[in-house]
């Protein structure tokens, strides 16, 4: 497993005896840099092992000292040349397994010995790190708090209570022992609930001694009297099987009701003697649990797409206007005068400008307002969208954006309005139409953390289907919903995203509860990714937007009060400011270099959000200003 | 999503799956294509395909019934990074292309090479220049597609999603040339597998019979 020089002390170590987990492609984190290896469990004469071997030891451009570790063998006579060391830890000292999905959906765990917590483990699959735990359970006695499995030391793991077993010969029937040992020797094929059903009954029989955890309910349901495990497994999966899954699923709150719409009466009482809009976060609020009446949206919806700023007087907007009208004109007339002589050398318009009006042709024109051929609309939509590309250069016209404008222009049925409200729109979302996709893929790694968090069983039946890339929702994402709504719908939709109180993007929470919402046929009729995106493509304008809202607003809440938030939840998604795990007590601090970066506020677990700071959205205020008292621990 | 084949058991007459992808420019009638194929209609101002859409649809050859799991991706060359996810492990492939757009039939070329270099071995490739009811302002003549399949061994047809000229054609000819169903038992008293070819190929997967 390993032929480099720097593991002359692993040599000292008596051989290999056995081997009861591999894994490749494993990565250790440390210090913002990822090393690739390959993990193990193994038994070496009495003692076992987690062992990870990096495929490369020798890294010169990034040594690392790893002498406070203590445990990790290391070679101190080595030039200061030698990259990540390879990495043992007797298993009989670890004391907690923390799972989370990282970086880009993936699965990682935290392990933490007694001594220090050890780099951020990222594992090729989810399942990988259940074959792990699975693995474990031989060794170590896990109690689940919320996504750590912390080890018990009072009590002993399946392979010791087997070698008790083995002296006694005594305690259990040579069937139920043979069953025993065939799940022991297929630990890889063993499923979570029967190697757990094969630990209790084992645990009740053999160990003798009733089972109690501190503060789980279930201690009552232990079993203490041997029963043969036929019998066990009729019974339902709950009680103490449930310490051995992960994750419970998040418990579903009951959806918020939406609110009001906000009225023409109200919109009113927002002016003040000049014409500027006041109160703009209950405005805000309102909209966002309401959304507009339908009539009000032309007024308003230039004010949520920064057409004018909130605080313009009646005269400062006409003024603006009367400048964003001539820098139309500007725009417009920049494509307008090329050439026919030109054109014929200039490829890129040529590719914008056909592309742009094949899509304007189709896109929308079932609706009244773009139906028919020779439609002028549709020439409108051409305009405006060849006028953006002057606008926007760099970026052009891509597929999607058509879809954007379009409900822009019925709604306002005036190209200068809708154009640069179009314009503030793309400033939120240009970043979807990039051609790296990394936006896209960011948002999508997000929805996938989300969804594993409120829903691992869910999560696993996408995992086991190849799908937890999460690219049935690539068209949710890159056009925010305009595909899966019509009429008022995707309007009321797009205007809660815009007014959106939470520091965070509620697009994700929208997907994912709609996502929650269809997840019983998703798993019972074993979709596989073909499935799902049909069923997903095949929803569209066959989803209830009240239900979906109510559910998404409840889902938030849900999730913000959870104590247990996953670190990349917390810090990516929820954006709540991260003080250092510390709960698992260590010198080792994975999050270190993020800490470096950003000044870290006292308010380690309190929520910011811009409901909380009168009108202020800018996160770097956020962060200095002492905000609300919404902590995430639960009432002590 | 991804191109192992589904496991059929061995006796059962369940149809054969192959999976096929469309690829082309944008606009050059893919989604019009499928649309054709699965349900027989036509939509003038058919929308852009965002992402990706999937449909299924099968067709019996020579007594053998094929089903063919379609994937319609999008075609803007910035989405172009996604259609490696939707072609890996296709069996079979529509490169499409509009007969009145020489740049499209370019971008055809190109997708070709791409599959030479980057799908399974054995794909059957199909081209189509669609839109052959508009063939009075066409920009490629059907000697230069056809010239250009046969040199790279594709299946060629001019096509017509509108009117619903040779659509099914392409299917059919695809299925064809797929690996296919003997319909009489092999030495084993069983019916062998469409794809086990493939998975002798890939090292032996769980439905194949090459060890007898
Ligand atoms: N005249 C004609 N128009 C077609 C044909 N196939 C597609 N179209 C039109 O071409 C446009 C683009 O078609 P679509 O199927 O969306 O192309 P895709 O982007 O490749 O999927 C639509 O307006 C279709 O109505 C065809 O065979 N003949
Ligand atoms: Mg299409």
């Amino acid at each position: 497993m390993t032929d480099n020089n720097d593991t002359e002390e692993l040599e000292e170590l008596p051989d290999v005896t056995k081997r009861f987990y591999e894994e490749y492609d494993v990565e250790l984190f440390y210090a913002d840099k990822g090393t690739s290896g390959t993990f193990a469990v193994l038994e070496r004469g009495e003692c076992a092992y987690i062992e990870w071997t990096p495929f490369d030891s020798y890294d010169v451009n990034n040594h690392m000292s790893f002498d406070e570790w203590g445990v990790i063998a290391h070679d101190s006579t080595k030039e200061p040349s030698v990259g990540m060391p390879p990495l043992r830890v007797p298993i009989s000292t670890i004391d907690s397994i923390k799972q989370e999905i990282g970086a880009r959906g993936r699965a990682c765990i935290i392990i933490s010995t007694s001594s220090q917590r050890l780099p951020v483990i990222y594992f090729p699959k989810l399942d990988s790190v259940y074959r792990l735990v699975q693995c474990l359970k031989r060794f170590l006695c896990f109690i689940r708090e919320r996504d750590t499995l912390v080890v018990d030391h009072s009590r002993a793991g399946l392979h010791k209570v087997m070698k008790e077993l083995e002296l006694d010969g005594t305690a259990t029937s040579n069937q139920v022992y043979k069953k025993i040992a065939v799940d022991f020797q297929d630990v890889y094929d063993t499923t979570l609930s029967g190697l757990s059903k094969v630990t209790n009954f084992l645990r009740g029989s053999v160990v003798g001694k009733p089972v109690s955890r501190p503060g789980a309910q279930t201690s009552k349901t232990a079993v203490t009297n041997p029963t043969p495990p036929e019998h066990l497994c009729h019974r339902p999966a709950e009680g103490d099987f449930e310490l051995y899954d992960l994750r419970k699923p998040l418990d579903r709150a009951a959806p918020v009701a939406r609110d009001e719409m906000f009225t023409q009466a109200l919109w009113e009482t927002h002016f003040d003697s000049e014409g500027r809009v006041c109160r703009v976060k209950e405005l805000q609020d309102r909209i966002f649990g309401g959304g507009c009446h339908p009539d009000l949206r032309q007024d308003v919806w230039p004010f949520l797409l920064n057409v004018y700023p909130w605080n313009s007087t009646l005269e400062e907007r006409a003024a603006i206007m009367e400048q964003k009208k001539k820098e139309y004109e500007v725009l417009k007339n920049q494509w307008k005068s090329i050439s026919p002589a030109q054109m014929k050398r200039f490829q890129l318009y040529r590719d914008r400008e056909a592309l742009v009006e094949k899509d304007v042709l189709r896109t929308d024109r079932v609706l009244e307002f773009y139906r028919g051929e020779n439609n002028p609309h549709i020439a409108d939509l051409y305009e405006m969208l060849m006028t953006y590309c002057q606008y926007n250069f760099d970026l052009g016209y891509v597929q999607g954006m058509s879809d954007l404008l379009s409900p822009l222009y019925l709604l306002f049925k005036d190209k200068l309005m809708a154009f640069w409200a179009f314009v503030g729109y793309m400033d939120m979302v240009e970043a979807h139409f990039f051609l790296d996709q990394q936006k896209i893929q960011g948002k999508l790694a997000d929805l996938s953390s989300l969804v594993y968090y409120c829903d691992s069983e869910l999560y696993n039946h996408l995992e086991k289907e190849d799908s937890s890339n999460f690219f049935f929702c690539f068209r949710w994402l890159l056009i925010n919903f305009k595909r899966e709504f019509r009429g008022d719908d995707i309007l009321e939709l797009w205007e809660v995203i815009w007014t959106c109180p939470y520091n965070t993007d509620y697009t994700l929470f929208i997907a994912t509860a709609i996502l929650l919402q269809e997840r019983t046929p998703i798993i019972q009729k074993k979709m596989c990714f073909a499935d799902i995106l049909r069923y997903i493509n095949d929803l569209s304008q066959h989803i209830d937007l009240r239900e979906v809202l109510g559910n998404t607003e409840s889902l938030f809440h849900n999730i913000r009060s959870q104590p247990d938030i996953p670190f990349n939840i917390r810090t990516n998604i929820l954006r709540i400011a991260e003080t250092p795990l510390s709960s698992l007590g260590s010198q080792y601090n994975p999050n270190r270099d993020i800490a470096e970066k950003t000044p870290e506020p006292e308010t380690a677990d309190h929520l910011i959000t811009s409901r909380d700071l009168d009108e202020s959205r800018d996160p770097a205020s956020l962060l200095v200003e002492n905000v609300s008292n919404m902590s995430l621990d639960p009432p002590q | 999503m991804s191109g192992r084949p589904r496991q059929n058991g061995p006796a059962q007459a369940k149809a054969l799956q192959f999976k096929l992808v469309l690829l082309g420019e944008s606009a050059v009638g893919k989604s019009s294509l499928v649309l054709r194929f699965v349900k027989g209609q036509f939509h003038e101002y058919q929308e852009t395909t965002i992402g990706a859409a999937f449909l299924t649809q099968t067709v019996t050859v020579d007594g053998v019934t094929v089903k063919f799991e379609i994937w319609d991706t999008a075609g803007q060359e910035r989405y172009h990074s996604l259609a490696p996810m939707y072609y890996r492990g296709a069996q079979a492939a529509i490169i499409v292309y509009d007969i009145t757009n020489r740049d499209t039939f370019e971008r055809a070329k190109s997708w070709v090479k791409e599959l030479d270099r980057q799908a399974r071995k054995d794909i059957v490739i199909a081209l189509a220049g669609n839109k052959f009811d508009l063939s009075n302002k066409r920009m490629v003549e059907v000697e230069e597609g056809s010239a250009y399949a046969q040199e790279h061994n594709l299946i060629f047809m001019e096509t017509s999603a509108k009117t619903g000229d040779n659509v099914s054609n392409v299917f059919v000819e695809i299925a064809k040339m797929l690996p296919k169903v003997e319909p009489k038992p092999n030495n084993n008293g069983q019916t062998v597998r469409i794809d086990d070819n493939q998975e002798a190929q890939n090292g032996g997967g769980p439905g194949c019979c090459s060890k007898n």
